[in-house]
């Protein structure tokens, strides 16, 4: 019972590629980039002779419409390729803007300790006792809405998650005695914690921010959904979705289309974002 | 102890070996051993890191870290029963209750967060022995170990402990259910002096008082001579010498075990360098055909490097076996 | 003091305070982790530190290397007081004190190369140019016993024993006149230890460099030492060149320890002799330290602060039953 198989072969250790994710990422990067080129049409394109167009495969469609047009006759394929730009590049922004903050904050938090730990975390508690919401509305009153102000409330909201992660590994890398012998070879803090420790999180940043890139699709379209964040004619895919609201019961390609889009993005990300922070842990590498 | 030469026979691991399969190759981490071990008696198995002597443990307890390790032949055989060929609820009966493992680090063998009690209990109330109240046989448990106040430390947490009292905690479970085999994977290792000895003399009596077997798996010579009776030198996966402990300190016949004596810095006696055995153990992916040692062996001959020396038993009377060319 | 390359420490103290109270919190209790330790090593030499857990050997490490600030007391290096100096003076400090831990696989940064790893000290003091670095730390290799053409791997690609070799050449890479040893070699085989310590001592004849090894393995520490200091709970209970401690041991507790120490022969089986545990620092006993676990305590034991008082020439002991 006990040996069932030919034992003698090495088994094929798997690494479980995980196919379904990295299709959804590289489908979405390439529409970023060579979006422009595949589109037939610009997203502000409209064309009143074609409004309301179900997609191809219904009746009533055309293959000059793929997905169907929306109230303005602007084709539903082109404007969620050219909104793949836009949801990536607002996600990216917001993440380099409470990522830079974030890091440096728990960095300073976790290696130096004391007084300046204290006051951070405290900063951070309070910080993350304010919706976001709330900073988003307070906003859009002052500057009005638009994507900009997306990325300012995404991004000066969102750094005490990072801080507090980022503080976490520093505090654990701390007690290898690398760091003590850095010192005691006379490097400065600063050296210490941009040579030294920064290097030994950027593997949990790697996987954080994979990860992060789905939250941020994700809360950008909710606000644009709100319509607290792009304002239209953007292609922003959750405008799309608030935009087709209210046409669901006839017109369900303008609401499903951009749901979709939106729901692959994530998963991409998100798997890929698990698969990265597995193959990157180090206690990983000999298996 | 040699009164235990004619008790009988306890364990016995035929042809053991354990693979590794990963992503760089094959890891032969045990790779074909054979060993026996009496009823009651103290057995040393010593080797260095990658010597496989911790796999031959949790091969002994089925509990090879799956998916990549497997043992992929062999028997090991409990009287007469073979271990490999139970099932899992089978071995979960055996572990804890006939066969008992303590290992090297005692603040991580026990659960920071439950109390002691709790812990001692598990082994109890899994094993279905509660006859009368569980809180007194745990008390009894450190009342055996000498732990001091055990009434009231019994509702202590691990970390109250300092890391000798822990030990002894964990040796105390190993024990409660009065195993047949002791397995203790460098239990003194990770103490300090005064500490280690105390620990090694509460083995002794343990083993005294409950009559269990002890398999002592460690690199450090001397905890082997202070309490084993009989010792096994493993190296590169395979076992290398067998001899009663007397025989090996005195006239050890693998170079490889006179090389470790030889290395120990021995309290009393400056003498400058120390003796060390030149270069590194080698690879357990890709193990070289003759003699494992081979390559770091200052008596090695042509054949050693060719074919693997069988086992020779020098003596028969003092069951003094040892697998080397020069002996053969 | 002048001592030249030498170090002097003259009753070093370093107590924690425990504070307790969430909002306002108070003192409640001090942990007296060295409480006033002296000793002194010439250049070229070995002072050996033995002790058990919690005898404070790590903290005096600590405060040798400028990790931490004693509360009280000075420490010589070369003649010169290196407690309460300016920043710029401890940078320079650094060239001449070097250390190495015990764990082979924490004191190597994973992401570094050696070759970054061996030359670091000499980029943080500016030493040399780029490719002189480069040559310095092959010729570093060499002298630890490793490949000079793995210059390029990561510390994962090495056994324990390469590690400290590595861990050993970047100590050696400002040339120091004095190198503090933290375990060097307890977290390592026997076969490697022997190697290590051979290391240890063929280049302190080489480059007669100063050690201060601490470590609870007392033959290893017999075996390099040229005197020897033996700490428990915060204090030296007894201080001597090493073959008067080993051969003439002035003190129950270093009695105790040299009695407990296993020994690689069955003919020789040791009896446990010292029974209990190490008392909390939070709470020592009274007088002597070690009383409530000594054998020969008599009522003096208990009162009045034990100091070390020279017994024979270069021999001391705290216990008043020698003095």
């Amino acid at each position: 019972m006990f040996f069932k198989k030919n034992r003698n072969k090495p088994k094929k250790v798997k690494n479980r590629i995980p196919v379904v994710g990295i299709t959804f990422v590289s489908g979405f990067l390439f529409l970023v980039v060579f979006g422009n080129w595949i589109a037939p049409y610009g997203y502000e394109h409209w064309d009143m002779t074609s409004m309301m167009m179900p997609p191809a495969w219904v009746d009533g469609g055309s293959m000059t419409h793929v997905l169907g047009t929306d109230a303005l006759g602007r084709d539903v394929f082109s404007r969620l390729i050219h909104g793949s730009r836009f949801s990536l590049l607002i996600a990216v922004a917001c993440i380099a803007c409470y990522g830079t903050i974030g890091v440096i904050m728990g960095l300073l938090s976790g290696f130096i300790g004391g007084i300046t730990d204290m006051v951070i975390m405290r900063l951070c508690d309070l910080w993350m006792s304010m919706p976001a919401i709330i900073l988003a509305i307070i906003l859009v009153s002052l500057m009005g809405p638009s994507a900009l102000t997306v990325v300012i409330v995404v991004g000066v909201a969102g750094w005490p998650g990072y801080a507090r992660i980022v503080r976490g590994e520093c505090l654990s890398i701390k007690q290898n005695d690398f760091i003590k012998l850095a010192r005691v070879a006379g490097c400065s803090n600063l050296r210490i914690m941009f040579s030294h420790v920064f290097p030994n999180i950027a593997n949990t940043l790697i996987v954080l921010v994979t990860l992060n890139i789905g939250q941020m699709i994700i809360l950008t379209a909710t606000l644009s959904f709100l319509g607290l964040g792009t304002q239209p004619p953007s292609p922003d895919w959750g405008l799309m979705m608030n935009e087709g609201r209210q046409y669901i019961n006839s017109a369900w390609w303008l609401v499903v289309f951009p749901g979709l889009a939106i729901l692959m993005a994530v998963l991409g990300f998100n798997i890929v974002g698990d698969w990265l922070r597995e193959i990157l842990d180090p206690k990983q590498r000999l298996r | 102890m040699t009164d235990t030469i004619n008790k009988e026979i306890l364990l016995q691991i035929q042809g053991l070996k354990t693979y590794f399969f990963t992503k760089r190759g094959v890891v032969k981490a045990v790779d074909g051993i054979d060993l026996s071990i009496r009823r009651g008696e103290i057995v040393g198995l010593v080797g260095e890191s990658g010597s496989g002597k911790s796999i031959t443990s949790l091969s002994i307890m089925r509990l090879v870290p799956k998916p990549a390790g497997e043992i992929v032949e062999g028997k090991i055989l409990l009287y007469n029963e073979n271990l490999l060929e139970k099932s899992a609820e089978e071995m979960r009966q055996i572990r804890g209750n006939r066969i008992s493992m303590i290992l090297q680090d005692p603040m991580v063998s026990l659960n920071q967060i439950l109390r002691v009690e709790y812990q001692i209990g598990e082994v109890f109330r899994f094993h279905k022995k509660t006859n009368g109240s569980l809180r007194e046989m745990c008390v009894n448990v450190l009342k055996n170990v000498k732990v001091p106040s055990p009434e009231l430390r019994i509702r202590d947490y691990p970390f109250q402990f300092s890391g000798g009292m822990c030990q002894r905690v964990v040796i105390g479970m190993g024990i409660a259910n009065s195993p047949e085999l002791l397995i203790a994977d460098e239990p003194t290792t990770a103490l300090d002096v005064t500490i280690q000895s105390q620990i090694l003399q509460l083995m002794k009596r343990v083993q005294q008082e409950t009559g269990a077997a002890i398999l002592m798996i460690t690199h450090d010579l001397a905890t082997v001579a202070q309490i084993c009776s009989r010792v096994m030198v493993m190296y590169a996966g395979r076992i290398v010498e067998k001899a009663p402990v007397h025989t090996f300190y005195k006239t050890p016949a693998h170079p490889y075990s006179s090389g470790l004596i030889k290395s120990v810095p021995v309290l009393g006696k400056k003498t400058g360098r120390l003796f060390s055995i030149e270069g590194q153990p080698p690879s357990l992916l890709d193990p070289p055909a003759g003699c494992r040692f081979a390559s770091r062996c200052d008596q090695a001959e042509e054949i050693c490097h060719r074919e693997y020396p069988p086992e020779v038993t020098l003596d028969e009377n003092a069951n003094h076996r040892v697998s080397c060319w020069l002996h053969t | 003091m002048n001592n030249q390359g030498g170090i002097e420490v003259k009753d070093l103290i370093k107590h924690f305070p425990v504070t307790s109270g969430v909002i306002f919190s108070r003192l409640i209790g001090v942990v007296k982790a060295v409480d006033g330790i002296s000793f002194s090593i010439g250049k070229g030499k070995t002072f050996g530190l033995v002790g058990e857990s919690g005898c404070g050997k790590s903290t005096t490490v600590n405060l040798i290397l400028g990790l931490e600030k004693p509360t009280s007391g000075d420490i010589y290096i070369d003649g010169e007081n290196i407690i309460g100096l300016k920043r710029k003076k401890v940078f320079d400090l650094r060239r001449k004190v070097q250390a190495v831990f015990q764990d082979p696989f924490r004191s190597l940064n994973p992401r570094k190369k050696i070759k970054q790893i061996i030359s670091e000290p000499l980029v943080v003091h500016k030493i040399g140019t780029k490719q002189q670095r480069y040559e310095r730390v092959l010729e570093l290799m060499e002298l630890v016993g490793l490949k000079p053409e793995t210059a390029e791997h990561y510390p994962h690609e090495f056994s324990g024993g390469q590690r400290q070799r590595i861990a050993f050449a970047r100590a050696l890479s400002l040339n120091p006149e004095m190198i503090i040893l933290d375990e060097p070699v307890s977290a390592l085989d026997v076969s490697i230890q022997a190697q290590i310590v051979n290391l240890l001592i063929d280049i302190q004849q080489k480059l007669k460099v100063t050690y201060i090894v601490i470590s609870h393995d007392l033959a290893v520490v017999e075996h390099i030492s040229d005197k020897i200091g033996v700490m428990y709970l915060g204090q030296l209970v007894e201080l001597a060149p090493v073959k008067d401690l080993y051969g003439n041991p002035l003190h129950p507790y270093t009695k105790a320890l040299l009695a407990s120490v296993p020994v690689a022969d069955p003919e020789n089986i040791k009896e446990s002799v010292l029974e209990g545990e190490v008392p909390s620092p939070l709470n020592p006993p009274s007088g002597c330290n070690f009383h409530p676990r000594c054998s020969k305590m008599k009522p003096e034991c208990k009162k009045g602060k034990k100091i070390l008082r020279e017994i024979t020439p270069g021999h001391f002991s705290s216990c008043p039953l020698f003095t």
